[in-house]
C-alpha cells in the first residue's frame, strides 16, 4: 500500500477546499509493472471529449474509437518507480490547468499520507503552502 | 496465466452479459482510504462528503449507469443516507475518464462522509 497521497488546489473552483487525490494499489501496481501507455494517450482522449462538450454534444459522446483503444494497443512505457508512478497519476487524473500552469505558488504537492490533516474540519480550512 | 480477449460476451442462446466496467469501496472518513477497486486508478477527496472516482482506463462513452451506496459503517444504522451523482458548473458529473459523487444525510440533506462508500459502474 502506498504511502503516498498528492494534494492539490483547482484554480477555477477557488471557494473550495484542497483536495486529496488518493491512488488506488491495483493501478500503482500496473504502473511498477510496466503496464502503462504514454500519457499523452490520455491527454488525447481528454481533448476529445472536452471538444464534445465545447459544441455542446456531450450527453451522448463517444470517444473516436482509435483513440480510444490506443489505451490498450499503444506500446508499454516500461516500469515505473512509485515516485514516478505518482507523477504519471497527477498529469492523468487532475485537470491540466493545475499541473500545467505557472501561478504565483504552487496548486499540488505529492506529500506523505501523515502529512494530510485527518481532522476534516482542519482541513476544509487549509490551504497549501510552499 | 492465460488472458481471453473478446469483443462481445454472450451466452449459448445469445442473450447479453454485461460485466463491471468499474468499481471501488472506500471510507471516505478522515484521510480516505480505498478498501477494493476495479479500473480505479485514484479517489479524490473534494470535501465533505465529495468524491471523484477517476478510471485507470476511459470508458468508450457517456452511456454508462452507476450504482452508488454509502453506509456510516457503524452500529448506528444506515437509514439516513442518500448517494447522488455531482454535477460541476459544467453539469457534466459522469465523463469518461471520471465520476463525480457526493453523500448526504438524508434526514437534513447535509453533506457527510461515510465509512464505506461503494460504487460500481456498468454499460
Amino acid at each position: 500500500m502506498t504511502n503516498y497521497r498528492v494534494i492539490y488546489e483547482d484554480p477555477d473552483y477557488p471557494e473550495e477546499t484542497a483536495m486529496v487525490l488518493v491512488p488506488s494499489d491495483n493501478w500503482l501496481a500496473d504502473a511498477m509493472a510496466g503496464k502503462l501507455p504514454p500519457i499523452s494517450v490520455y491527454w488525447e482522449l481528454q481533448d476529445d471529449e472536452q471538444k464534445a462538450i465545447d459544441e455542446g454534444r456531450h450527453s451522448t459522446f463517444q470517444h473516436d474509437q482509435v483513440k480510444w483503444k490506443k489505451q490498450f494497443t499503444a506500446p508499454r512505457i516500461g516500469k515505473l518507480t512509485e515516485e514516478e508512478a505518482m507523477e504519471y497519476l497527477v498529469m492523468k487524473d487532475i485537470p491540466r490547468r493545475v499541473w500545467a500552469v505557472e501561478y504565483n505558488r504552487p496548486m499540488f504537492k505529492i506529500v506523505k499520507t501523515e502529512q494530510v490533516p485527518s481532522n476534516r474540519q482542519f482541513r476544509n480550512a487549509w490551504e497549501m503552502v510552499q | 496465466m492465460s488472458t481471453i480477449k473478446v469483443d462481445n460476451l454472450q451466452t449459448t442462446s445469445g442473450a447479453g452479459q454485461y460485466t463491471s466496467k468499474a468499481w471501488a469501496s472506500w471510507d471516505g472518513t478522515g484521510t480516505v482510504s480505498i478498501f477494493s477497486s476495479g479500473n480505479v486508478s485514484s479517489i479524490t477527496d473534494n470535501g465533505t462528503g465529495l468524491w471523484t472516482a477517476n478510471f485507470s482506463n476511459n470508458m468508450t462513452s457517456t452511456g454508462y449507469v452507476t450504482a452508488m451506496n454509502v453506509g456510516k459503517g457503524d452500529a448506528s444504522g444506515d437509514l439516513n443516507v442518500a448517494a447522488h451523482y455531482r454535477s460541476e458548473v459544467s453539469g457534466t458529473a459522469r465523463k469518461t475518464n471520471y465520476v463525480r459523487m457526493c453523500s448526504a444525510n438524508k434526514s437534513n440533506y447535509v453533506s457527510f462522509d461515510h465509512g464505506i462508500v461503494d460504487l460500481t459502474l456498468t454499460m
